[in-house]
Protein backbone atom coordinates (compact mmCIF):
# COMPACT_ATOMS: atom_id res chain seq x y z
CA UNK A 1 0.00 0.00 0.00
CA UNK A 2 2.66 2.66 1.33
CA UNK A 3 5.06 1.98 -2.22
CA UNK A 4 2.44 2.73 -4.11
CA UNK A 5 2.12 6.14 -2.88
CA UNK A 6 3.28 8.32 -5.16
CA UNK A 7 6.32 10.79 -3.93
CA UNK A 8 4.57 13.56 -4.23
CA UNK A 9 1.43 12.43 -2.38
CA UNK A 10 2.93 11.18 -0.12
CA UNK A 11 3.72 14.86 1.84
CA UNK A 12 -0.52 14.73 1.40
CA UNK A 13 -0.53 11.28 3.07
CA UNK A 14 1.88 12.32 6.05
CA UNK A 15 0.08 15.61 6.50
CA UNK A 16 -3.03 13.97 6.84
CA UNK A 17 -2.14 11.74 9.69
CA UNK A 18 -0.15 13.99 11.64
CA UNK A 19 -3.00 14.66 14.15
CA UNK A 20 -3.49 11.00 14.64
CA UNK A 21 0.66 10.27 14.92
CA UNK A 22 -0.01 13.05 17.74
CA UNK A 23 -2.55 11.57 19.91
CA UNK A 24 -0.91 8.01 18.80
CA UNK A 25 -4.07 6.96 17.31
CA UNK A 26 -1.98 5.39 13.90
CA UNK A 27 -1.85 1.63 13.09
CA UNK A 28 1.51 0.36 13.87
CA UNK A 29 2.50 0.10 9.72
CA UNK A 30 1.26 3.31 9.12
CA UNK A 31 3.02 4.80 12.11
CA UNK A 32 6.73 3.22 11.32
CA UNK A 33 6.14 4.27 7.64
CA UNK A 34 5.74 8.18 8.74
CA UNK A 35 8.05 7.87 10.92
CA UNK A 36 10.57 7.12 8.51
CA UNK A 37 9.15 9.74 6.26
CA UNK A 38 9.46 12.12 8.48
CA UNK A 39 13.10 10.95 9.29
CA UNK A 40 13.72 11.81 5.59
CA UNK A 41 11.68 15.06 4.95
CA UNK A 42 12.30 18.13 6.49
CA UNK A 43 9.40 19.81 5.30
CA UNK A 44 6.90 16.98 6.70
CA UNK A 45 9.10 17.62 9.90
CA UNK A 46 8.22 21.23 9.76
CA UNK A 47 4.58 20.61 9.64
CA UNK A 48 4.65 18.36 12.71
CA UNK A 49 6.26 20.85 14.75
CA UNK A 50 3.56 23.97 13.44
CA UNK A 51 0.92 21.58 14.51
CA UNK A 52 2.27 20.81 18.40
CA UNK A 53 2.81 24.78 18.19
CA UNK A 54 -0.58 25.56 17.07
CA UNK A 55 -1.88 23.16 19.82
CA UNK A 56 0.17 24.50 22.24
CA UNK A 57 -1.16 27.72 21.84
CA UNK A 58 -4.17 26.63 22.18
CA UNK A 59 -3.90 25.74 25.29
CA UNK A 60 -2.30 28.10 26.86
CA UNK A 61 -4.50 30.84 25.44
CA UNK A 62 -5.68 32.43 28.88
CA UNK A 63 -8.76 31.13 30.32
CA UNK A 64 -12.18 33.82 29.65
CA UNK A 65 -13.31 34.94 32.91
CA UNK A 66 -17.11 34.90 33.54
CA UNK A 67 -18.19 37.25 36.09
CA UNK A 68 -21.71 36.23 36.77
CA UNK A 69 -22.70 32.59 38.47
CA UNK A 70 -25.19 30.68 36.37
CA UNK A 71 -26.53 28.73 39.74
CA UNK A 72 -30.14 27.98 39.24
CA UNK A 73 -32.72 30.05 41.49
CA UNK A 74 -35.78 28.34 43.06
CA UNK A 75 -38.80 30.11 41.29
CA UNK A 76 -37.37 29.12 38.35
CA UNK A 77 -38.01 25.52 39.14
CA UNK A 78 -41.09 26.20 41.42
CA UNK A 79 -43.74 25.31 38.92
CA UNK A 80 -42.10 21.93 37.76
CA UNK A 81 -44.43 19.64 39.87
CA UNK A 82 -47.64 20.97 38.46
CA UNK A 83 -46.27 20.68 34.83
CA UNK A 84 -45.11 17.00 35.71
CA UNK A 85 -48.53 16.34 37.59
CA UNK A 86 -50.14 18.02 34.51
CA UNK A 87 -48.38 16.05 32.00
CA UNK A 88 -48.20 12.87 33.65
CA UNK A 89 -52.37 13.31 33.97
CA UNK A 90 -52.96 14.12 30.42
CA UNK A 91 -50.15 11.11 28.96
CA UNK A 92 -52.23 8.30 31.27
CA UNK A 93 -55.40 9.69 30.02
CA UNK A 94 -54.27 9.13 26.44
CA UNK A 95 -53.05 6.33 27.39
CA UNK A 96 -56.51 4.87 28.85
CA UNK A 97 -58.55 6.32 26.12
CA UNK A 98 -56.49 4.64 23.49
CA UNK A 99 -56.53 1.24 25.12
CA UNK A 100 -60.40 1.70 25.27
CA UNK A 101 -60.55 2.51 21.84
CA UNK A 102 -58.89 -0.45 20.73
CA UNK A 103 -60.51 -2.81 23.11
CA UNK A 104 -64.48 -1.56 21.88
CA UNK A 105 -63.37 -1.67 18.31
CA UNK A 106 -62.08 -4.86 18.44
CA UNK A 107 -64.97 -6.54 20.44
CA UNK A 108 -66.91 -4.61 18.21
CA UNK A 109 -65.27 -6.62 14.93
CA UNK A 110 -65.29 -9.62 16.73
CA UNK A 111 -68.89 -9.10 17.25
CA UNK A 112 -69.58 -8.39 13.34
CA UNK A 113 -67.45 -11.79 12.46
CA UNK A 114 -69.03 -13.66 14.41
CA UNK A 115 -72.82 -12.59 14.02
CA UNK A 116 -73.44 -14.60 10.37
CA UNK A 117 -75.86 -17.72 11.58
CA UNK A 118 -75.00 -20.95 10.98
CA UNK A 119 -77.74 -22.84 8.91
CA UNK A 120 -79.63 -23.65 12.48
CA UNK A 121 -80.77 -20.13 12.72
CA UNK A 122 -83.02 -21.24 9.81
CA UNK A 123 -84.14 -24.61 11.14
CA UNK A 124 -85.47 -23.04 14.20
CA UNK A 125 -88.79 -21.48 12.66
CA UNK A 126 -89.11 -25.03 10.97
CA UNK A 127 -88.60 -26.31 14.21
CA UNK A 128 -91.27 -24.42 15.67
CA UNK A 129 -93.33 -25.31 12.83
CA UNK A 130 -92.65 -29.23 13.50
CA UNK A 131 -94.58 -28.72 16.78
CA UNK A 132 -97.95 -28.08 14.78
CA UNK A 133 -97.06 -31.39 12.72
CA UNK A 134 -98.07 -34.52 14.60
CA UNK A 135 -95.63 -36.26 12.40
CA UNK A 136 -92.62 -33.49 13.24
CA UNK A 137 -92.70 -34.53 16.91
CA UNK A 138 -90.51 -37.67 16.88
CA UNK A 139 -88.04 -35.15 15.01
CA UNK A 140 -86.89 -32.46 17.00
CA UNK A 141 -84.75 -29.23 15.97
CA UNK A 142 -82.19 -30.57 18.25
CA UNK A 143 -82.56 -34.33 18.64
CA UNK A 144 -80.49 -35.85 22.02
CA UNK A 145 -81.09 -39.29 20.76
CA UNK A 146 -80.05 -40.87 17.40
CA UNK A 147 -83.34 -42.46 15.51
CA UNK A 148 -82.99 -45.06 13.30
CA UNK A 149 -80.99 -43.67 10.44
CA UNK A 150 -82.71 -44.83 7.78
CA UNK A 151 -86.09 -43.54 8.77
CA UNK A 152 -84.50 -40.43 10.49
CA UNK A 153 -83.59 -38.53 7.57
CA UNK A 154 -86.96 -38.90 5.84
CA UNK A 155 -88.76 -38.23 8.48
CA UNK A 156 -87.46 -34.99 8.90
CA UNK A 157 -87.39 -34.10 5.28
CA UNK A 158 -91.19 -35.17 5.62
CA UNK A 159 -91.43 -32.76 8.70
CA UNK A 160 -89.96 -30.24 7.09
CA UNK A 161 -92.11 -29.91 3.71
CA UNK A 162 -94.95 -28.41 6.05
CA UNK A 163 -92.93 -26.52 7.32
CA UNK A 164 -91.26 -25.21 4.24
CA UNK A 165 -94.61 -25.25 2.54
CA UNK A 166 -97.49 -24.65 5.01
CA UNK A 167 -96.51 -22.46 7.30
CA UNK A 168 -94.95 -18.74 6.88
CA UNK A 169 -91.99 -18.61 7.57
CA UNK A 170 -90.59 -16.98 10.24
CA UNK A 171 -86.85 -15.07 10.07
CA UNK A 172 -84.91 -15.81 13.11
CA UNK A 173 -84.30 -12.58 15.14
CA UNK A 174 -81.97 -10.50 13.79
CA UNK A 175 -82.34 -11.86 9.77
CA UNK A 176 -84.45 -10.36 7.33
CA UNK A 177 -87.62 -11.53 5.65
CA UNK A 178 -86.61 -14.74 3.50
CA UNK A 179 -85.79 -14.53 -0.29
CA UNK A 180 -88.63 -13.99 -2.29
CA UNK A 181 -88.03 -17.61 -3.42
CA UNK A 182 -89.95 -18.92 -0.32
CA UNK A 183 -93.33 -17.80 -0.43
CA UNK A 184 -95.36 -17.72 2.74
CA UNK A 185 -98.30 -19.58 1.32
CA UNK A 186 -98.69 -22.39 -0.61
CA UNK A 187 -97.03 -25.69 -1.87
CA UNK A 188 -94.43 -23.18 -2.90
CA UNK A 189 -90.87 -23.60 -1.00
CA UNK A 190 -87.90 -23.16 -2.35
CA UNK A 191 -87.03 -24.46 -5.84
CA UNK A 192 -85.31 -27.21 -6.55
CA UNK A 193 -81.84 -27.13 -6.74
CA UNK A 194 -81.52 -30.18 -9.32
CA UNK A 195 -83.92 -31.52 -10.91
CA UNK A 196 -83.58 -35.20 -9.32
CA UNK A 197 -84.64 -33.28 -6.26
CA UNK A 198 -87.52 -32.01 -8.04
CA UNK A 199 -88.05 -35.64 -8.86
CA UNK A 200 -87.38 -37.18 -4.98
CA UNK A 201 -89.59 -34.31 -3.88
CA UNK A 202 -92.45 -35.26 -5.81
CA UNK A 203 -92.04 -38.95 -5.13
CA UNK A 204 -91.89 -38.82 -1.37
CA UNK A 205 -94.79 -36.27 -0.92
CA UNK A 206 -97.05 -38.62 -2.49
CA UNK A 207 -95.66 -41.07 -0.20
CA UNK A 208 -95.99 -39.28 3.23
CA UNK A 209 -99.77 -39.12 3.89
CA UNK A 210 -98.58 -35.62 5.92
CA UNK A 211 -96.83 -34.62 2.96
CA UNK A 212 -99.21 -31.89 1.24
CA UNK A 213 -97.09 -31.06 -1.32
CA UNK A 214 -97.78 -32.99 -3.41
CA UNK A 215 -97.40 -30.49 -6.61
CA UNK A 216 -94.60 -29.07 -4.76
CA UNK A 217 -91.24 -29.44 -6.75
CA UNK A 218 -89.54 -28.63 -3.79
CA UNK A 219 -90.61 -30.47 -0.81
CA UNK A 220 -89.93 -33.46 0.92
CA UNK A 221 -86.60 -34.06 -0.95
CA UNK A 222 -85.44 -36.64 1.18
CA UNK A 223 -87.78 -39.32 1.06
CA UNK A 224 -87.45 -41.56 -1.57
CA UNK A 225 -85.72 -44.85 -1.17
CA UNK A 226 -83.04 -44.15 -3.39
CA UNK A 227 -81.47 -41.34 -1.20
CA UNK A 228 -78.61 -42.98 0.61
CA UNK A 229 -79.08 -43.62 4.68
CA UNK A 230 -77.65 -40.85 6.79
CA UNK A 231 -74.86 -42.84 8.69
CA UNK A 232 -76.31 -43.45 12.40
CA UNK A 233 -73.34 -41.47 13.67
CA UNK A 234 -74.84 -38.38 12.57
CA UNK A 235 -77.55 -36.80 14.19
CA UNK A 236 -80.58 -36.22 11.82
CA UNK A 237 -80.58 -32.62 12.09
CA UNK A 238 -77.26 -32.13 11.79
CA UNK A 239 -76.95 -33.56 8.24
CA UNK A 240 -79.97 -33.47 6.25
CA UNK A 241 -80.31 -34.23 3.10
CA UNK A 242 -78.67 -33.09 0.01
CA UNK A 243 -81.63 -31.13 -1.15
CA UNK A 244 -82.51 -29.93 2.10
CA UNK A 245 -79.26 -28.81 2.67
CA UNK A 246 -79.64 -27.12 -0.70
CA UNK A 247 -82.66 -25.52 0.46
CA UNK A 248 -81.27 -24.46 3.84
CA UNK A 249 -78.27 -23.39 1.61
CA UNK A 250 -80.41 -21.40 -0.51
CA UNK A 251 -82.14 -19.93 2.31
CA UNK A 252 -79.30 -19.57 4.15
CA UNK A 253 -77.02 -18.32 2.05
CA UNK A 254 -78.65 -14.61 1.70
CA UNK A 255 -77.41 -14.58 5.64
CA UNK A 256 -74.49 -13.24 5.66
CA UNK A 257 -76.44 -10.18 4.25
CA UNK A 258 -79.22 -10.62 6.54
CA UNK A 259 -76.71 -10.25 9.43
CA UNK A 260 -76.76 -7.14 9.52
CA UNK A 261 -79.40 -5.09 11.08
CA UNK A 262 -80.84 -2.91 8.22
CA UNK A 263 -82.55 -1.40 10.56
CA UNK A 264 -80.55 1.01 11.96
CA UNK A 265 -77.72 2.44 9.97
CA UNK A 266 -73.91 1.46 10.95
CA UNK A 267 -72.50 4.77 11.24
CA UNK A 268 -74.94 5.36 14.03
CA UNK A 269 -75.00 2.55 16.21
CA UNK A 270 -74.37 2.69 19.60
CA UNK A 271 -71.12 0.74 19.75
CA UNK A 272 -69.69 2.96 16.86
CA UNK A 273 -70.80 6.59 19.18
CA UNK A 274 -68.84 5.00 21.64
CA UNK A 275 -66.17 4.51 19.09
CA UNK A 276 -66.15 8.29 18.12
CA UNK A 277 -66.13 9.13 21.53
CA UNK A 278 -63.54 7.69 22.71
CA UNK A 279 -61.43 8.43 19.60
CA UNK A 280 -61.78 12.30 19.97
CA UNK A 281 -60.87 12.49 24.03
CA UNK A 282 -57.58 10.48 22.68
CA UNK A 283 -56.93 12.80 20.35
CA UNK A 284 -57.78 15.49 22.60
CA UNK A 285 -55.48 14.01 25.68
CA UNK A 286 -52.65 13.13 23.04
CA UNK A 287 -52.72 16.35 21.80
CA UNK A 288 -52.82 18.04 25.48
CA UNK A 289 -49.84 15.67 26.40
CA UNK A 290 -47.73 17.05 23.28
CA UNK A 291 -48.03 20.62 24.34
CA UNK A 292 -47.37 20.14 27.81
CA UNK A 293 -44.35 18.07 26.87
CA UNK A 294 -43.46 20.96 24.64
CA UNK A 295 -43.52 23.50 27.45
CA UNK A 296 -41.75 21.06 29.75
CA UNK A 297 -38.67 20.99 27.33
CA UNK B 1 -17.28 17.04 46.85
CA UNK B 2 -19.00 13.66 45.93
CA UNK B 3 -20.35 14.46 42.38
CA UNK B 4 -22.68 11.32 42.36
CA UNK B 5 -24.45 12.10 45.60
CA UNK B 6 -25.06 15.80 44.37
CA UNK B 7 -26.71 14.03 40.86
CA UNK B 8 -28.25 11.88 43.24
CA UNK B 9 -30.20 14.52 45.16
CA UNK B 10 -30.36 16.66 42.02
CA UNK B 11 -32.64 14.36 40.49
CA UNK B 12 -34.71 14.24 43.11
CA UNK B 13 -35.29 17.90 42.59
CA UNK B 14 -32.42 19.48 45.08
CA UNK B 15 -31.67 22.37 43.62
CA UNK B 16 -29.11 23.14 46.14
CA UNK B 17 -27.60 19.74 45.05
CA UNK B 18 -28.01 21.23 41.61
CA UNK B 19 -26.06 24.30 41.87
CA UNK B 20 -23.18 22.37 43.67
CA UNK B 21 -22.41 21.17 40.27
CA UNK B 22 -22.95 24.11 38.66
CA UNK B 23 -20.01 26.07 40.74
CA UNK B 24 -18.19 22.70 39.68
CA UNK B 25 -18.50 23.03 35.95
CA UNK B 26 -19.57 26.58 35.56
CA UNK B 27 -16.13 27.47 34.33
CA UNK B 28 -15.61 24.64 31.96
CA UNK B 29 -18.72 25.20 30.30
CA UNK B 30 -18.63 28.81 30.23
CA UNK B 31 -15.05 28.44 28.77
CA UNK B 32 -16.34 25.78 26.09
CA UNK B 33 -19.51 28.78 24.89
CA UNK B 34 -16.92 31.39 24.98
CA UNK B 35 -14.75 29.72 22.56
CA UNK B 36 -17.06 28.50 20.14
CA UNK B 37 -18.99 31.66 20.11
CA UNK B 38 -16.52 33.97 20.39
CA UNK B 39 -18.06 36.79 22.20
CA UNK B 40 -19.23 37.05 26.16
CA UNK B 41 -22.64 37.38 26.06
CA UNK B 42 -23.68 34.96 23.90
CA UNK B 43 -21.42 32.92 25.95
CA UNK B 44 -23.21 33.44 28.69
CA UNK B 45 -26.11 32.26 27.85
CA UNK B 46 -25.58 29.31 26.08
CA UNK B 47 -24.01 28.91 29.70
CA UNK B 48 -27.09 29.54 31.65
CA UNK B 49 -29.06 27.97 28.96
CA UNK B 50 -26.75 24.95 29.30
CA UNK B 51 -27.39 24.28 32.95
CA UNK B 52 -31.21 25.05 33.02
CA UNK B 53 -32.09 22.38 30.34
CA UNK B 54 -29.32 19.91 31.96
CA UNK B 55 -31.61 20.67 35.33
CA UNK B 56 -34.50 19.76 33.60
CA UNK B 57 -33.13 17.07 31.98
CA UNK B 58 -30.94 15.29 34.68
CA UNK B 59 -33.01 12.41 35.34
CA UNK B 60 -32.00 11.24 32.19
CA UNK B 61 -28.72 10.97 33.06
CA UNK B 62 -27.96 7.10 33.56
CA UNK B 63 -24.71 7.08 34.51
CA UNK B 64 -20.83 7.30 32.92
CA UNK B 65 -19.07 10.62 32.40
CA UNK B 66 -21.23 13.72 33.33
CA UNK B 67 -18.94 15.77 32.03
CA UNK B 68 -19.41 14.20 28.51
CA UNK B 69 -22.77 14.58 29.59
CA UNK B 70 -23.07 18.28 30.51
CA UNK B 71 -20.80 19.14 27.71
CA UNK B 72 -23.26 17.31 25.10
CA UNK B 73 -25.80 19.95 26.36
CA UNK B 74 -23.61 22.72 26.41
CA UNK B 75 -22.83 22.16 22.05
CA UNK B 76 -26.54 21.69 21.96
CA UNK B 77 -27.31 25.18 23.19
CA UNK B 78 -23.83 26.76 21.49
CA UNK B 79 -25.61 25.49 18.37
CA UNK B 80 -28.64 27.17 18.86
CA UNK B 81 -26.98 30.22 19.96
CA UNK B 82 -25.41 30.25 16.80
CA UNK B 83 -28.03 29.79 15.11
CA UNK B 84 -29.89 32.84 16.73
CA UNK B 85 -26.71 34.55 15.73
CA UNK B 86 -27.12 33.46 12.29
CA UNK B 87 -30.69 34.61 12.11
CA UNK B 88 -30.58 37.85 13.88
CA UNK B 89 -26.88 39.09 13.54
CA UNK B 90 -26.15 41.21 16.70
CA UNK B 91 -23.46 43.27 17.89
CA UNK B 92 -22.75 43.25 21.78
CA UNK B 93 -22.86 46.84 23.38
CA UNK B 94 -21.50 46.19 26.04
CA UNK B 95 -18.91 44.60 24.17
CA UNK B 96 -18.07 48.35 22.70
CA UNK B 97 -18.02 49.27 26.46
CA UNK B 98 -15.11 49.61 28.57
CA UNK B 99 -15.65 48.55 32.25
CA UNK B 100 -13.60 50.35 34.51
CA UNK B 101 -13.58 47.14 36.58
CA UNK B 102 -13.49 44.88 33.63
CA UNK B 103 -11.22 46.64 31.22
CA UNK B 104 -10.39 43.13 29.63
CA UNK B 105 -12.93 40.76 29.30
CA UNK B 106 -12.44 37.37 28.77
CA UNK B 107 -9.15 37.73 30.63
CA UNK B 108 -8.39 35.44 33.94
CA UNK B 109 -6.88 38.37 36.01
CA UNK B 110 -6.24 36.06 38.87
CA UNK B 111 -2.22 35.31 38.19
CA UNK B 112 -0.01 38.38 38.30
CA UNK B 113 1.77 39.97 35.31
CA UNK B 114 2.95 42.70 33.77
CA UNK B 115 1.55 44.71 31.31
CA UNK B 116 3.57 43.73 28.23
CA UNK B 117 2.35 40.17 29.84
CA UNK B 118 -1.12 41.07 30.31
CA UNK B 119 -1.24 42.48 26.64
CA UNK B 120 0.39 40.00 24.87
CA UNK B 121 -2.09 37.51 26.14
CA UNK B 122 -4.98 39.57 25.10
CA UNK B 123 -3.34 39.37 21.74
CA UNK B 124 -2.83 35.81 21.63
CA UNK B 125 -6.51 35.31 23.13
CA UNK B 126 -7.43 37.45 19.90
CA UNK B 127 -5.55 35.67 17.40
CA UNK B 128 -6.84 32.04 18.69
CA UNK B 129 -10.36 33.27 18.75
CA UNK B 130 -9.45 34.41 14.90
CA UNK B 131 -7.91 31.05 14.18
CA UNK B 132 -11.32 28.94 15.51
CA UNK B 133 -13.56 31.64 13.93
CA UNK B 134 -12.25 29.79 10.20
CA UNK B 135 -13.44 26.48 11.34
CA UNK B 136 -16.78 24.86 10.62
CA UNK B 137 -18.42 24.84 14.01
CA UNK B 138 -18.81 21.47 14.42
CA UNK B 139 -14.70 20.69 13.59
CA UNK B 140 -14.55 23.96 16.03
CA UNK B 141 -16.54 22.28 18.80
CA UNK B 142 -14.52 18.83 18.23
CA UNK B 143 -10.81 20.86 18.87
CA UNK B 144 -12.69 22.59 21.51
CA UNK B 145 -13.42 19.25 23.32
CA UNK B 146 -10.29 17.38 22.49
CA UNK B 147 -7.85 20.16 23.26
CA UNK B 148 -8.80 22.20 25.45
CA UNK B 149 -11.16 20.36 27.60
CA UNK B 150 -9.51 16.95 27.29
CA UNK B 151 -12.34 15.12 26.76
CA UNK B 152 -11.55 11.12 24.91
CA UNK B 153 -12.42 10.27 21.25
CA UNK B 154 -15.19 8.47 22.85
CA UNK B 155 -16.09 11.14 25.06
CA UNK B 156 -16.15 13.66 22.46
CA UNK B 157 -18.12 11.34 20.31
CA UNK B 158 -21.32 11.25 22.86
CA UNK B 159 -21.31 14.47 23.24
CA UNK B 160 -21.69 15.50 20.02
CA UNK B 161 -23.80 12.58 19.01
CA UNK B 162 -21.33 10.73 16.42
CA UNK B 163 -19.11 8.28 16.25
CA UNK B 164 -15.01 8.14 16.61
CA UNK B 165 -14.32 8.02 13.24
CA UNK B 166 -16.00 11.00 12.64
CA UNK B 167 -14.27 12.70 15.44
CA UNK B 168 -10.67 12.25 14.12
CA UNK B 169 -11.76 13.26 11.08
CA UNK B 170 -13.12 16.53 11.93
CA UNK B 171 -10.08 16.95 14.60
CA UNK B 172 -7.85 16.32 12.07
CA UNK B 173 -8.84 18.78 10.13
CA UNK B 174 -9.42 21.04 12.60
CA UNK B 175 -5.94 21.09 13.61
CA UNK B 176 -4.65 21.30 10.41
CA UNK B 177 -6.71 24.28 9.71
CA UNK B 178 -5.96 26.16 12.81
CA UNK B 179 -1.88 25.09 12.03
CA UNK B 180 -2.25 26.73 8.50
CA UNK B 181 -3.84 29.81 9.87
CA UNK B 182 -1.52 30.36 12.72
CA UNK B 183 1.10 29.72 10.38
CA UNK B 184 0.49 31.97 8.24
CA UNK B 185 -0.80 35.07 10.80
CA UNK B 186 2.25 34.67 12.58
CA UNK B 187 2.83 37.62 13.24
CA UNK B 188 -0.19 38.43 14.98
CA UNK B 189 1.05 35.94 17.50
CA UNK B 190 3.57 37.47 20.18
CA UNK B 191 7.02 37.16 20.03
CA UNK B 192 7.16 34.96 22.99
CA UNK B 193 4.41 32.64 21.43
CA UNK B 194 6.18 32.18 17.71
CA UNK B 195 6.87 29.38 16.29
CA UNK B 196 10.83 28.79 16.36
CA UNK B 197 12.78 27.41 13.79
CA UNK B 198 12.30 26.84 9.85
CA UNK B 199 8.78 27.94 8.73
CA UNK B 200 6.07 26.30 6.87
Amino acid sequence: MFGRIMPAELHTWVDERLSDYIDNQLAPGERARLEKHLSECAHCRTNLDAMRWSLTLLKQAPVPATRRSFALSVPATAPRPQATFAFAFARLATVVAALALVAVVGIDLFARYNAVPAPVPMMAPMAAEKSNAPTSVAIAPVPTTAPPPTSAPRAASASSAPALSAAPVVPAPGLAAPTPSLPATGLGGAPPSTASDAAKAQTSSARQPNSVATTTPSATPTGTPTLPPTPSSVPPTETPAPTMVAQVRETVTPLPLLSTNENTPAVFSPVRLVEIGLLFVAIFFATLTFLLWRQRS
Amino acid sequence: MDEQAFIRAAQNGDVAAFNQIVRAYQTQVYRTAYRVLGEQASAEDATQDAFVSAFKHIRAYRGGSFKAWLLRIVTNACYDQLRVKQRRPTASLDAMLIDPDNPAPGIDHAAPESPQDFAERQELNSTIQAGLATLPPDQRMTLILVDIEGLSYEQVAQAMQTNIGTVKSRLSRARLALRDFLVKQAELVPAQYRLKGERV
